[in-house]
This record gives structure tokens, sequence and C-alpha cells, in this order.
């Protein structure tokens, strides 16, 4: 077995075994320790694939940005007050349905998309290739993006006011 | 004769790795010293002066002291965070060496080494993700301690470095548009061009381009690395010590250790982006061999380096420090659209002098 292959499962088994016990963690703290770990395996796996800008997104904003969100929040509301999912039926249950239609619905996109896959590696600089076709090919998707943050932002500034007016927009 | 070649390739890269730890981790102890004799000096004391001449082996005896401490854990606290947390704040500081060109090219026997532990073409994206990731030391040893001053102080952390790390990232786009390129040996090759004004040769370092990315990038510097006036995270004399409060013995050194190598990383980050690197300027003219020019080179590094350092520690004892809304209005409402402005002015310029040369 060559290097890279042995590369490659040690990092996906990082990625899917930090993802399976995201799921099988019961402290929230913990999951989230659990999810820097897949991620982590997430920004190997683009190293692995010569993607090292990707990777270094990957780690910049999801592992140094997200996530820490993530903890900022959990640090604020303490992890006594969330539910447990295991208490109420009815929750396991929709729970249940919707991360099936979820698997589903990504299983079927996974399928009958035509990746555009290549064998070999982008030569040089992939910076300046994946800045071009952002604001090129895919610049609809790209502002479509900034146009669904921009959105949440201001949908969290209304959040906030309201519950500082109390409840009087 | 596989095994010899590859030593060939390894052994520089080794000895890099090795050269640049050591002298990481030695800068490191003395920068304690320094803060001490410095801060000794702004306030008119002596400063430690017991141990060796001038006090000089007062570090070492800090390090015999702290191995020595007995290493308390306390019974509440989460044990594997609690000791996963100094090094996941010392090691990430550590990891940013990895791309910063610290001199030009050597020739030995041969061959041409360039003296930077790895070139890599995203060598900023690089830095800024692991300057990130040193917020999970802070956290988690605030997390695990078990203690309310220390959740605080994590509490403040975590804010205050998301709020800087933008400011970081944002700060040097306008540098990253003039240069044109994340690679860190280019930005500093680029930076040893001039301009001739009459006679006289100035150098196109960073700092003249981009004096405004500069200033923004040296405040979120200086918040990133949790330094006075931005060192609310610990907070001695409201939050007893902030996340490190129930630490102890060789933990706590690697606290220390931390702070005092992510204030190296981003002095040479400075360095690199806007003080021109390892190069001196007009030293071109004397016509020096390639070896010798680097040696100079690094020597100059060094030297801004040690500048940006020792601004670290006249901040520090001249500064009082912010209150905590100030520090997330300076951030948010001041340091971050002076960013955006200075991205859209750089842009602006670029263009009208592309048009117009």
């Amino acid at each position: 077995m060559s290097a890279e292959k042995v590369a490659f499962f040690i990092l996906s088994g990082l990625t899917l075994g930090g993802g399976l016990a995201i799921l099988f963690s019961v402290r929230l703290m913990r999951a989230v320790v659990y999810l820097l770990v897949s991620l982590f395996g997430v920004a190997g796996l683009y190293i692995l694939l010569n993607a090292e800008f990707l990777a270094a997104l990957q780690v910049l904003i999801y592992i140094g940005g997200i996530t820490i969100l993530m903890v900022f929040g959990l640090m604020l509301t303490g992890p006594g007050q969330f539910v447990n999912p295991a208490e109420s039926r009815l929750k396991a249950v929709a729970a249940g349905v919707s991360s099936l239609t979820t698997a589903i619905v990504l299983l079927l996109i996974v399928k009958k998309t035509k990746w555009p896959a290549g064998t070999q590696a982008l030569a040089g600089d992939t910076t300046a290739e994946i800045g071009r076709l952002l604001l090129t090919d895919h610049v609809f998707a790209f502002e479509i993006a900034s146009v669904l943050l921009l959105v949440v932002l201001v949908g969290v500034a209304l959040f906030v006011r309201l519950a500082r007016d109390g409840g009087k927009p | 004769m596989i095994v010899p070649s590859l030593l060939l390739e390894l052994a520089p890269v080794l000895v890099k790795i090795f050269g640049a730890f050591f002298v990481v981790l030695t800068l490191t102890a003395y920068l304690t010293l320094a803060e001490r004799k410095f801060s000794a000096f702004i306030q008119d004391r002596i400063g430690p002066n017991r141990v060796g001449p001038f006090g000089l082996l007062q570090p070492l005896a800090d390090g015999i002291k702290f191995i020595f401490k007995e290493d308390i854990i306390p019974t509440q606290a989460h044990k594997l965070y609690y000791i996963l947390a100094p090094a996941l704040l010392l090691v990430p500081a550590l990891m940013g060496y990895a791309v910063i060109p610290f001199g030009d090219y050597v020739e030995v026997a041969g061959r041409l080494i360039p003296l930077q532990i790895a070139d890599v073409d995203i060598g900023i994206l690089y830095v800024l993700a692991i300057a990130g990731l040193s917020v999970y030391g802070l956290f988690m040893a605030g997390w695990a301690s078990n203690n309310k001053y220390s959740l605080l102080g994590g509490l403040r952390s975590s804010a205050q470095m998301v709020s800087y790390e933008l400011t970081l990232g944002l700060s040097i786009v306008g540098a990253l548009l003039v240069y044109g390129t994340t690679n860190l040996r280019d930005i500093v090759v680029q930076q040893t061009a001039y301009w001739q004004v009459g006679s006289i040769l100035i150098p196109k370092w960073g700092v003249f381009l981009q004096p405004l990315g500069f200033l923004l990038f040296l405040v979120s510097a200086f918040a990133e690395s949790n330094r006075l006036p931005f060192d609310l995270p610990e907070a001695e004399n409201e939050l007893v010590g902030g996340y490190h409060t129930e630490y102890g013995s060789m933990k706590f050194a690697m606290f220390f250790m931390g702070e005092y190598t992510g204030m190296i990383t981003m002095s040479a980050l400075l360095t690199t982006f806007f003080f021109g690197g390892w190069h001196v300027p007009w030293l071109e003219a004397a016509g020096l061999s390639r070896n010798v020019a680097a040696i100079l080179g690094v020597g100059a590094f060094c030297a801004k380096t040690g500048c940006f350092l020792f601004l670290y520690i006249w901040v520090r004892w001249t500064l009082p420090r912010f209150r905590y809304d100030q520090l997330m209005k300076l951030s948010w409402k001041g340091v971050f659209p002076l960013a955006l402005a200075n991205v859209f002015l750089t842009g602006v310029c670029l263009y009208l002098y592309s048009r117009l040369m």
C-alpha cells in the first residue's frame, strides 16, 4: 500500500470516526471536540488532493471560526439547558424522518450529478484559478451565498432587537 | 543509493527545523527576561540581576523552578482537556514559523537552500489558519478548569479572538491585492525592489504601500496575542488570572511560552508583510557574495523582528487595559470598517494605476 493510501485511510477514518462520535456523544462540549477532529480530517483530505487553498480555508473558516462560535454559544448557555432527544418520542421520530430525508436527497444528488472529475492535479497555484472561477463561471452561486449570509445577518439583528424590546418590533 | 540521496534531501530541512525551534524557544525564554528588564527600566527599577551576570541566567533558573514545582490538577477539572489545553496553545504558536522566510538562499556544496522551512503557495492563509487555532487552548483551559474566573477568561478570549482574527485577515487583503500572491517568499522578493526619487532609492516595503493596512494589522496582532492593552482573557486584577487561574508548574509555563511565541510569530509576520522581511536596503550596491548577503539578511530579519518585540513590551508597560465593550467596539466599529475601506481604496488605486501606467 502506498503512503498516499495509508494517509487517505487515516484521514477518512478521522473524518468518519469524528462524525460518528458526534452522533453518539451525549455531552455537547465533547461533540464539539469530535467535530474538530472530523473537520481536521477533511482538511487533511484536501491536502491529499493537492487542494491546499481549500484546506487552509477549511481550517480558517470551519475550525477557526464557526466551531469557535459554537463553543462560544455553548459557554454562554451552559450544557444543562438542552433537551435530550431521547426524552421525547415525538422529537426522536421527527429527527429520524428529517435526517432520513436529508440523507436520501444527498445520496440522490451525489448519484445524479455528473462530477467534472479530473485525475490530474492542477499545476501550480490554485488560489488564482479558484478566484477567477468564483467571479466568472460561478458568480451566481457566489452571489446567492452572499445574499443568504446577509439575510441571516439581518435576521439575527432583528431577533436580538425583538428580544431586547420585549417582543415589540 | 536511495538512502544517501534521501538523507541529502532531508538534512537541510531537519537542520532548519531544529534551528528554528532552538532559536524560537531560546528567544521565548529570553523574551521573558527582556520583558522584566524593560519593564524595570520603564518603571525606574533595576529588575532581575541576581542570577548570573546582569541576571542573564534568570530564564534558566525560572525553567528549572517550573519543572520542579508540584503538578496539581484540580479534582473537579476535566482531566484530558485540562492537560491538553497548554499544548493546544503552544503548538499552533510554534507551527506558524514553518512558512515564514527568514532569509534568502544560501549556497551549500553547490546546492541552493532557501532559508525557510516550507515554501508553500498559500503562506498567508496558512499563517492565519494556524493563528486561529490557538484560541482552542484558551477556551479549553477555561472550560476544563471548572472555575468561574477561568470560564470567563475563556469566554472573553473566544469572542476577542474571533473578532480580531477577522480584522487580522481583512487588514492584509490590501497588501495581498498589491503583491498579487499569497506566497510569503514572493511577497518579500517583491519588497526588495526600489522606487527612484531623484537620486535616492526608496525600498518598496509594504509599510509605504499600505500604511493603513500596517496599522490595522498591528492593532489586530496585539489583540490576537492577548497582550496589553488587549489582555482581557487573563486580566489579573478582575479575573485573578483568567484562563490560567488553575494552572501551575510547567503547564503554566507553557501558557506563558505560548503567549511569547505568539508575539514572536506576529512580529515576524509584521516584518515579512510590511518591512521587507530579510531585505537590507541598498545592500545590493555593495556587491557581496550570495552567502554573506543571505547571512546579513537573516540578521536584518532578526533585528526587525526584535524591534517589534520591543514595541510589544513598550506598549504593555505604557498603556492601560481596554474595557471589554471598548475592545469589541474598537474591533467591529473601528478596525473592521477601516480595513474594508482600505481594501476598497487599494482596489481603486490599483485600477487607476493599471489604467494610467
